[in-house]
């Protein structure tokens, strides 16, 4: 019965004993109150306790849980071929908040579908930024002049 | 249950939804959630998520009737990936994927395809009978609860939804209660202090329910998938009306199916915890089981999609029940709908049906009328979904960021509003490596203030008693189902613990 904790469970026992941990410093600085009379420290104090003791129920039992782990565990892993998706999505919404006031939607909008196109490594360059037109482009009319949002299109 | 004021209430159904409005967007919900149902990798609950913002701005009937047609929808559309790709659409159509598959393998799409439509409107149809027969009958009853009896109800929809769910228990705990936590950031209304919000001025009036959504659902989705460039290879492409309908004897194998897998869908459905995907795997069982030759199954068989997507619809349609009666949602779609209720000013509850008859008929006469939509959506219009299964993702994606971004942006005009969505996004992604379900941190946080409101007036109530909660019987019976679920889902833990141990004593001892 001595099995080792996998890894990803013990990670994911921590992260959240450190949630309730650093929920519970903070809900300690809130009046508790009396059971007759709560403050607005009671019940997230219980709950971040809760969840410290959740936490350690994943470290202890589904860590070494009897049951073989069905689930492929190797496909969550990030590898490289998650990571250039992430990124390239990422960099998009990032983009279009930072562009969208200063430089209008459209090209704002151009500019994350070029970003977001970069997630798939064998769509043409040319492919993109056709797309990143008709998106830029139909967004604009659809939003802007159709639904009449106020958000400028040039800057 | 009074007929009359049934009638009366479906005659002001009628009335809402048979607008220019009110069929628009049914419509507009239905037509979408069969486009999001169709596609595999996205679910309902990552778009319900990301068209929440274009419903801020609509009547909260209108904005219900959408995201409803979305849910109903993608229930639908999510049995046309499993046919012809093998791919489930939906979680709830993985089933479907086990005979549908091999029945287009034999040339049989179409009739697949059309059974799997019409089961759907036969569970969906005769789910809504029982919700509409359910609803006030509960509400009345539930109209005398007061803080405990709440506060149960919450504790029992939480613990069913985490331990009936078949996740792993502490993992799908932990995310209840960092949900539960989540809803408390902002400025707590009793006293006037604000929690966990670190002196940022955005989480003074609590964290945003729609960036929250898409990020923990939506974001997680488009990361995962955008890195696949060709659609998945298609069987049939061409699927002609005339080999969609099924001979005499697929009727005949279809039409029992159908109706067990409506009733077992209808009862999964209206309880918390259990919905469609439950509901599909028991009425395959089922089916299974009861077969006279059961090796057919998984070759094909017609039962073996008639009843899983007669069950699943039902459930989606009875789900309403807990959520619309109770104001308790059973799962993470029902809590998004009942916190878009909520940013509308709407306060779920029993009182829902009488003091807003026009929200609450309005939205099960959209039901009746969307399935109908879908119905032909999916039967005469086929071909245009077959089609949208071949939209390559390097196209679709891209596409959905910007939608995304500004949807998000719209509700505040704040471009920060996009970078909460983007931060909430890594977390969900963290959450996806680490195998967390996001589905109960919504459902925490839209329960989460909630239950500390019925909780603390429970013990003012009571004068700090908390027997008090077992002592009024309905509360008290809730809490002993709370107990019952703990120490079966213990019960059921330490059993498989025990039988493992002793087959691998006796895989030593024979060696």
């Amino acid at each position: 019965m001595l099995k080792s904790i996998s890894r990803t469970d013990l990670t994911a026992g921590l992260l959240v004993i450190a949630v309730g941990v650093v929920a519970l410093i903070e809900a300690l600085n809130y009046p508790f109150g009396t059971t007759r009379n709560m403050g607005p420290g009671y019940f997230p104090i219980v709950l971040s306790g809760l969840l410290i003791v959740f936490g350690l129920g994943i470290i202890l039992f589904e860590g070494r849980a009897p049951v073989a782990d069905d689930d492929a565990e190797a496909g969550d892993k990030p590898s490289r071929d998650h990571i250039r998706p992430l990124l390239a999505n990422l960099a998009a919404f990032v983009s279009l908040g930072l562009l969208i006031e200063s430089f209008g939607l459209f090209i704002a909008a151009a500019v994350a579908v070029m970003l977001a196109g970069l997630a798939d490594k064998r769509t043409p360059l040319w492919k993109t930024a056709l797309l990143a037109f008709i998106v830029a482009a139909a967004s604009c009319l659809i939003f802007v002049y159709g639904l009449r949002l106020q958000i400028k299109v040039f800057p | 249950m009074d007929m009359s004021q049934v009638s009366d209430g479906l005659l002001l159904g009628l009335s809402v939804v048979f607008t220019a409005e009110g069929l628009f967007y049914c419509f507009l919900g239905v037509f979408l959630g069969t486009f999001i149902g169709v596609l595999p990798g996205i679910g309902p609950m990552a778009t319900i998520a990301m068209l929440m913002p274009i419903t801020f701005h609509l009547d909260p009937t209108y904005a219900l009737i959408t995201l409803a047609g979305i849910y109903y929808g993608a229930a639908y559309g999510g049995s046309t990936a499993s046919i012809l790709l093998n791919l489930p659409g939906t979680a709830s159509s993985a089933v479907t994927v086990l005979d549908g598959y091999p029945m287009a393998r034999q040339g049989r799409s179409g009739v697949a395809l059309f059974i799997t439509a019409i089961a759907s409107f036969i569970g969906s149809m005769a789910g809504l009978v029982v919700l509409i027969a359910l609803s006030q009958p509960l509400a009345q009853f539930a109209i005398g609860f007061s803080a405990p009896e709440y506060f149960s109800l919450m504790l029992l929809g939480l613990l069913a939804a985490a331990l009936l769910g078949g996740g792993k228990p502490f993992r799908t705990l932990a995310m209840v209660v960092f949900g539960l936590m989540l809803g408390l950031v902002g400025i707590d209304l009793n006293s006037g202090q604000s929690r966990f919000t670190y002196g940022v001025p955005q989480f003074f009036e609590g964290l945003s329910l729609v960036a929250l959504a898409m990020g923990l659902f939506g974001l997680p989705e488009i990361f995962q998938n955008s890195a696949n460039s060709a659609p998945p290879e298609l069987l049939n492409k061409k699927i002609t009306l005339r080999s969609m309908l099924p001979t005499r004897a697929d009727w005949r194998a279809a039409w029992w199916p159908m109706w067990r897998g409506t009733g077992i869908g209808s009862f999964f459905g209206a309880l918390p915890g259990t919905g469609g995907v439950i509901a599909s795997f028991m009425s395959y069982t089922v089916e299974k089981r009861i077969a006279k030759d059961p090796s057919r199954f998984g070759k094909g068989a017609i039962e073996g999609i008639a009843s899983p997507e007669a069950a699943n619809n039902a459930a989606v349609q009875t789900g309403f029940i807990p959520t619309l009666s109770l104001g308790i949602p059973g799962d993470a779609v029902m809590a998004l709908m009942l916190g878009v209720l909520m940013i509308h000013g709407v306060s779920p509850g029993p009182g829902l049906i009488f003091d807003a008859p026009d929200l609450f008929w309005g939205v099960v006469v959209s039901f009746a009328v969307g399935n109908v939509m879908l119905v032909i959506l999916n039967i005469p219009l086929i071909g245009l979904w077959v089609k949208v299964l071949s939209i390559p993702y390097n196209i679709l994606f891209p596409t959905i960021v910007v939608l995304v971004s500004i949807g998000v942006y719209s509700v505040n005009y704040s471009a920060i509003d996009i970078f909460v969505v983007v931060a909430f996004g890594m977390i969900g992604y963290g959450m996806r490596m680490l195998k967390f379900d996001a589905a109960p941190v919504i459902l925490g946080c839209v329960l989460g203030p909630l239950m500390e409101e019925n909780f603390r007036r429970a013990l003012v109530l009571s004068n700090g008693e908390f027997t008090y909660f077992i002592e009024r019987p309905v509360s008290g019976f809730l809490l002993g189902c709370c107990t019952l679920l703990v120490i079966s889902t213990i019960y059921g833990y330490v059993r498989t613990a025990l039988q493992s141990r002793r087959k691998a004593s006796a895989a030593k001892a024979a060696i």
